[in-house]
């Protein structure tokens, strides 16, 4: 072990000693995707020619297999230019570019932003280079929205930075996310049953959130509905032109809230009180009207999100309930007697590649009455349909189609032998399908452009209900339900109306019922389709019943024997699963079934000049990023550099440029430049990129001493994602050295290699201060040759291992191990002492060519917030997590030393939605003595 | 002796300090060619050529006419220069006497004379056009939208809701109104009638008395006083004629009413919002909407003449062009925000010329020769008219 005192100049000249090569890899690595120490992986499992459709006002980026989606966006997005022009009282300068996939698996591979997108997310916007980014779900109103909802971020962006710019104000700020996200859904599609649903919810439930600290609460959803619900009070108090003009505004106040004082005459805090009041008497005078979830019901879930029932029965006759559920972070498939309260971990699901997703909230499950489950999993690079048998927990069988990358809500017929699901092809159209386990064919049971989902058989097997929107040639947002005979493939309108009517579940033991969701009360409530007399032929006496009355909304059914219901309500910003025997409203008079069939539509195709046609896509950089810097150092003086960054479009391809340097006189301006220059390439599942440099600064390292480094070379490096857990890295360098060490102690020359190998596995899951579940492992072997004594440099091995073991919902126990191992003629030093290695230690105080080091942390919840909040703003911390910690391991050169280590208690925080603040306190420890004082220890960061 | 070398260096750089921001909050200066008559106007029959195009150093706020071929230019950088419109050439030194977004401005032929007002800086200041000379200023006064001038009273508003007469001789002011409610659009001159239109939709007409008035009554207990509720949107825009105002809204309202009146001459609901200020004239009224659509009105009743449906958001007001100044005017120009300007036949509608620009506008003024337009680039352009011989007067 070598202990060196704790000193700021030695920490700062060290981690000088290393900017040059760090710089470098940096900007090697930060092009490819995986591209942190751990991490998960963007892989491209698909090959996407693109091609570009110009309009006046867009640039649309698509390949063939949606040109007609491509199309059908052009000529949304020229509607909703049109309209947000006029809603802003502003034009844009430039085409706006518009990337769009068919499909969701596709979106998920884009290179145009650099983070995982996660399956919620429908599109965004990237204000770098102005690009709107969005897949299709299947639902042309889904996607006309997102469209409608991005374009409202550029316009704000254009008008609010124009404006400001024009005032020779260059900061570029923005309002907060709440106003930002609340505009484009009150822009783009005003107000729905779903905002009325969740703000409802919030109300009732009393966690409507303060919009002044909604950066501090990482709201999500909630955030957009507020905002909305905000902005719509605000319109109809003072009309859309305050809305308009606090975005003119705002660049002369120092903040939005002042912004929108000054606009409205009213203080921010009088605005919110207005607003929630207006909420409540509003909801109050429909809650007097309707029931909570919860009357004559039985609560069978409480924690976490719980979404998707079915229910079988066993071969003893019990009857068991299976879900999913998002209870413990990641997406799993839970089983517990229809009766009782315990549940069961059946599939685990979102911790390997195999079961990448279940797609929670997206699709459903269903059990046979032989007891073989039926779920949808993304396996790789598409969806996949498994049969699990409920006795054994086999698989059984699995399907999965080239052509069908999407697939959702399976539905298993009265016999079993069948399942009916809604699949989305590569042009991103929606349809059904018919798959009979004794073919390894699904037949399509219908092939449109319309969006149908949610199929289910009827107890004679014959027919299929469904939701569809192919009876609202408006494109309003409505979904009707429709009838699907097997054998003659006729389709029968079952409702109609501008209502979103879905999950049609008939009743088993009633052919003439059939159980659906439907918003026509307000919000999201189960409703009875009554076919009594109808069959197929129309000629009867319908009825349509509504089923619950919930003031907030359920959004799923189950129809079970008898007149139970097993529902699943939205309450507390959550889905829960309640077991009802709901007391029926009186049916609407004069229910009569649709005449006829659907309205035929087609989506709108943009046709604009006969010569508009797609473009092959070419490439064309643009920057995206172009920084200087200039740095002083007490010893080494001044550094000054400029790294620019430009890509493509499709952020396929980049280019990285990095000019420093660190001359203290004239004479040294040539021999102190610092150049390098790195291109990758992100567009096939391996990723790579390779670079030149010329590094030549002074350094200073506690062993060498000072001393002057001239490198040039080349660097190439390569990423292989096993899937989007794992990967391998590699890497290598070649380049010629040139040391000359101050004071006379002369100079080295060496031609260097060096290759390095790393395995990496990263399924953990995140809560805001770090990880609480899943494994980390980081594995590298490494080794630099000096071909001029053609001899070994030096070589490396690396173990970094992470364990996150739940002990309760919101317990863990997290456990880092790292092994280091350096050897060869040139020595690599590390420094394991400080915050994120030994706690207690300096940072330098412990080095060597060797270490071990072993991390424990007990990981649980402390305060949900800590937050000060005044008439303007609010600050504060949420949440806060606390932490028992024993940290042990040492490091050294020759002979391991013996184990020294620390004990204590941290805090952890998230400061202003994002920054991470830890507090440690503890006490040092050599395993011999006790009398080490109090350390305490601050750092900002994410725990290990 | 050191001290007093030291002393004198003080005093030097006082002296240069003092110096400079005089020099810094001058205005500009205007030679009695430089200043003819305001209206003076194009005739738009003529055939638009570009004459020059110019890059400006800053975002223009407003493009004021002195009548004669000189602008003023005040910017959102609170900059105030005059341009030469034949050269195309800035005429002046770029002078920035607020140091604040100027959000106001008005030229007084008369005197002859430049109000700017500053809202962030809530500080008023006249300068004299004759030799750019600070006239007087007044600090601690916030004044939103336009101002108007009427019997040597300057008349301002502020977002608050308070209405001010000040005496152009000298700054001071002689009488304030509280208004109940805020004001977003300034004060309108209707002939010898002020207006003002406040947040509760109600439209407020009175007719200034000069001389001192500290008395504290209510502006709705002020004499001559017409009170109007038309239910418009406070940010409505609006153009006033002989004895009427014509008001547009963005609920697409489009209200005509003849000050004093208890019913309006007419009120339609046209389908998109009207950002863009109205024309009137004795016999016809034109609006342009936000989606692009242009139409005429007959003035006395409402009935609908002539419509033309054109390319995209209109924001900037509509201008009136004659065959010369003192001729009612025949054709209007339409400046659409994506770029195209459109002068049409104001009788018919029917389409004079038009001229695209590639970038998207932001101000278009009227000269006398011809069509000043600027871009969202800051870069000026002047398009000159000339006589055409396949163009016929009507």
């Amino acid at each position: 072990m070598t202990r060196r005192p704790s000193t700021r100049a030695t920490w700062g000249q060290t981690a000088r000693a290393a900017t040059g090569l760090l710089a470098l890899m940096v900007v090697l690595a930060g092009t490819l995707h995986g591209q942190f120490y751990f991490g998960r992986n963007k892989i491209q499992y698909d090959h996407f020619d693109w091609q570009v459709l110009s309009t006046p006002h867009f640039e649309i980026f698509y390949y063939p297999e949606e040109e007609e989606l491509a199309r059908a966006a052009a000529f949304w997005a020229e509607e909703a230019f049109g309209e947000l022009e006029q809603k802003f009282n502003h034009t844009l300068a430039r085409q706006v570019p518009l990337v769009i996939y068919s499909n969701h698996l596709h979106f998920q591979q884009t290179n145009t932003a650099p983070f995982m997108i996660p399956e919620g997310v429908g599109g965004f916007f990237e204000f770098v280079k102005g690009r709107v980014v969005l897949p299709n779900n299947g639902s042309m109103y889904d996607f006309r929205h997102v469209i409608r909802h991005e374009l409202v971020h550029v316009f704000m962006y254009a008008k609010i930075n124009g404006k400001a710019a024009e005032s020779g104000v260059w900061e570029r700020r923005l309002p907060p996310l709440w106003f930002i996200e609340g505009l484009a859904e009150w822009w783009s599609i005003a107000w729905d049953s779903q905002a009325e649903m969740v703000i409802r919810d919030a109300l009732l439930n009393d966690h409507l959130l303060p919009l002044e600290s909604m950066s501090l609460m990482a709201a999500g959803f909630l955030m957009y509905k507020e905002g909305q619900s905000f902005l719509r009070h605000l319109d109809a108090q003072y009309g859309s032109d305050r809305i308009r003009q606090v975005m003119e505004e705002f660049y002369a106040h120092d903040t939005f809230e002042e912004a929108l004082a000054a606009v409205t005459g009213k203080l921010y805090s009088e605005l919110m009180r207005d607003w929630r009041q207006a909420l409540k008497q509003s909801s109050a005078n429909a809650l007097a009207q309707q029931s909570l979830p919860g009357n004559n019901a039985r609560q069978l879930t409480r924690a976490g999100a719980n979404v998707a029932p079915s229910v079988y029965r066993d071969a003893k006759g019990q009857d068991h309930l299976v879900y999913l559920s998002s209870r413990d972070g990641y997406t799993n498939i839970y089983r517990q007697r229809l009766g009782g309260s315990k549940e069961e971990l059946l599939i685990r699901g979102e911790r390997t590649a195999d079961l990448e997703s279940l797609h929670f909230l997206q699709s459903g499950l269903s059990v046979s009455t032989g007891g073989v489950l039926a779920f949808v999993a993304k396996s790789y690079e598409r969806d996949e349909i498994r049969l699990v048998d409920l006795e054994s927990l086999e698989e059984v069988g699995s399907y999965i189609h080239p052509e069908l990358p999407t697939l959702r809500s399976p539905s298993w017929s009265p016999d079993g032998r069948s399942l009916v699901f809604s699949a989305q092809n590569q042009g991103g159209v929606t349809d059904l399908y018919l798959w009979s386990l004794d073919d390894s064919a699904a037949v399509r049971l219908t092939d449109d452009v319309y969006l149908d989902r949610e199929p289910s058989f009827s107890p004679d097997g014959n027919s299929v209900v469904f939701s569809s929107d192919r009876g609202r040639p408006e494109l309003d947002g409505g979904t009707n339900l429709f009838l699907l005979n097997l054998a003659t493939r006729e389709l029968r309108m079952l409702t109609s109306g501008r209502h979103k009517d879905r999950r049609p579940r008939w009743a088993s033991d009633s052919p003439e019922t059939i159980h659906f969701v439907s918003d026509r009360s307000g919000t999201p409530n189960i409703w009875r389709l009554g076919l009594q007399g109808e069959g197929a032929t129309g000629s009867g006496n319908p009825t349509l019943t509504p089923v619950t009355n919930l003031h907030v909304g359920a959004v799923d059914m189950l129809p079970l024997a008898g007149d139970s219901l097993l529902i699943t309500t939205f309450q507390g910003y959550s889905f829960q699963l309640q077991l009802t025997a709901p007391d029926p409203g009186e049916p609407l008079p004069n229910a009569r079934l649709p005449e006829g069939s659907a309205a035929n539509w087609t989506p709108p195709q943009y046709e604009g000049p006969s010569t508009t046609k797609g473009q092959p896509y070419h490439l064309k950089y643009s920057l995206d990023i172009a920084q200087t810097a200039v740095a002083y150092d007490p010893i080494f003086g001044f550094l000054g550099g400029v790294q620019v960054g430009v890509s493509d479009m499709l952020g396929n391809r980049y280019y990285h440029f990095l000019v420093a340097n660190t001359a203290q006189s004239s004479s040294q301006f040539l021999s102190r430049f610092n150049l390098a220059a790195t291109a990758a390439n992100l567009t096939h599942r391996v990723n790579y990129a390779g670079g030149v440099f010329r590094f030549a600064n002074e350094y200073f390292d506690p062993f060498q001493g000072f001393f002057f480094e001239e490198a040039v070379g080349v660097r190439a490096a390569l990423n292989y994602p096993l899937s989007v857990f794992r990967r391998v890295e590699l890497s290598a360098s070649l380049w010629q050295s040139h040391k000359e060490f101050f004071g006379g102690r002369g100079t080295t020359d060496a031609t260097l290699a060096s290759n390095y190998v790393s395995f990496v596995h990263d399924n953990s899951l995140w809560v805001p201060v770090g990880p609480i579940d899943g494994w980390r492992l980081r594995v590298t072997a490494g080794q630099t040759f000096d071909f001029s004594r053609s001899r070994i440099h030096n070589y490396t091995l690396l173990l970094d291992n992470r364990v996150y073991l739940r002990l309760a919902r919101r317990l863990t126990f997290a456990q880092r191990t790292m092994l280091w191992y350096n050897d060869g003629t040139d020595i690599r030093r590390f420094y394991i002492g400080g915050s994120w290695g030994l706690r207690g230690y300096g940072f330098t105080e412990i080095s060597g060519r060797k270490y071990i080091m072993l991390n424990h942390e007990l990981r649980f919840p402390f305060a949900s917030s800590l937050v000060l909040n005044t008439r303007s703003f609010a600050l504060g911390m949420a949440p806060i997590r606390g932490a028992l910690f024993f940290d042990v391991g040492n490091a050294w050169d020759q002979e391991f030393p013996g184990f020294i280590g620390s004990y204590g208690f941290g805090l952890r925080g998230v400061f202003m939605g994002g920054l991470v603040l830890r507090l440690d306190y503890g006490k040092r420890t050599d395993f011999h003595s006790k009398d080490s004082p109090l350390f305490s220890q601050f750092f900002f960061g994410w725990d290990f | 002796m050191t001290v007093l070398k030291m002393q004198g260096y003080k005093v030097l750089s006082l002296l240069l300090a003092g110096l400079l921001a005089q020099a810094c909050s001058r205005g500009p200066r205007l030679t009695p060619d430089e200043l003819a008559a305001t209206d003076a106007r194009p005739d738009l029959t003529g055939v638009p050529e570009l004459a020059w195009e110019v890059k400006l150093p800053s975002p223009p706020a407003a493009l004021l006419s002195t009548g004669a071929e000189t602008l003023i230019i005040t910017t959102h950088r609170g900059e105030l220069y005059t341009f030469d419109l034949e050269a195309g050439m800035r005429a002046s030194p770029l002078r920035q006497p607020l140091r604040k977004s100027i959000s106001a401005q008005l030229v007084d032929t008369e005197r002859p004379a430049i109000y700017i007002a500053s809202s962030a800086a809530a500080e008023l200041r006249a300068y004299g056009l004759a030799d750019g000379k600070m006239l007087w200023k007044m600090k601690r006064h916030r004044v939103t939208g336009p101002m108007a001038l009427m019997d040597g009273l300057l008349l301002t508003a502020s977002r608050a809701g308070k209405v001010s007469a000040v005496d152009v001789e000298d700054g001071h002011i002689l009488w304030q109104r509280q208004l109940r409610g805020r004001i977003y659009q300034g004060v309108w001159r209707v002939d010898s009638l002020a207006v003002v239109l406040t947040d509760g939709g109600i439209l407020y007409a009175f007719r200034p008395r000069p001389g001192m008035d500290t008395s504290e009554e209510d502006l709705a207990d002020y004499p001559h006083v017409w009170r109007h509720e038309l239910g418009l949107r406070p940010n409505a825009v609006l153009a006033a004629g002989s004895e009427r105002l014509l008001l547009g809204d963005s609920d697409g309202q489009l209200v005509s009413i003849r000050v004093g009146r208890e019913e309006p001459d007419f009120q339609v609901r046209l389908d998109a919002p009207i950002y863009s200020r109205p024309l009137i004239t004795d016999q016809l009224v034109v609006v342009a909407t936000s989606a692009g659509e242009v139409s005429a009105w007959q003035a006395s009743d409402g009935a609908p003449v002539w419509r033309v449906q054109g390319n995209g958001l209109v924001r900037e007001p509509l201008l009136a062009s004659a065959h010369s100044a003192t001729s009612p005017p025949t054709a209007v120009l339409v400046p659409f925000a994506r770029g195209e300007l459109l002068a049409l036949e104001l009788a018919t509608g029917r389409e004079l010329w038009r001229h695209t620009f590639e970038r998207p506008l932001s101000l278009v003024k009227l000269t006398p020769g011809g069509v000043v337009a600027v871009n969202r680039r800051n870069e000026l352009s002047y398009l000159r008219l000339k006589q055409s011989s396949i163009l016929q007067r009507p």
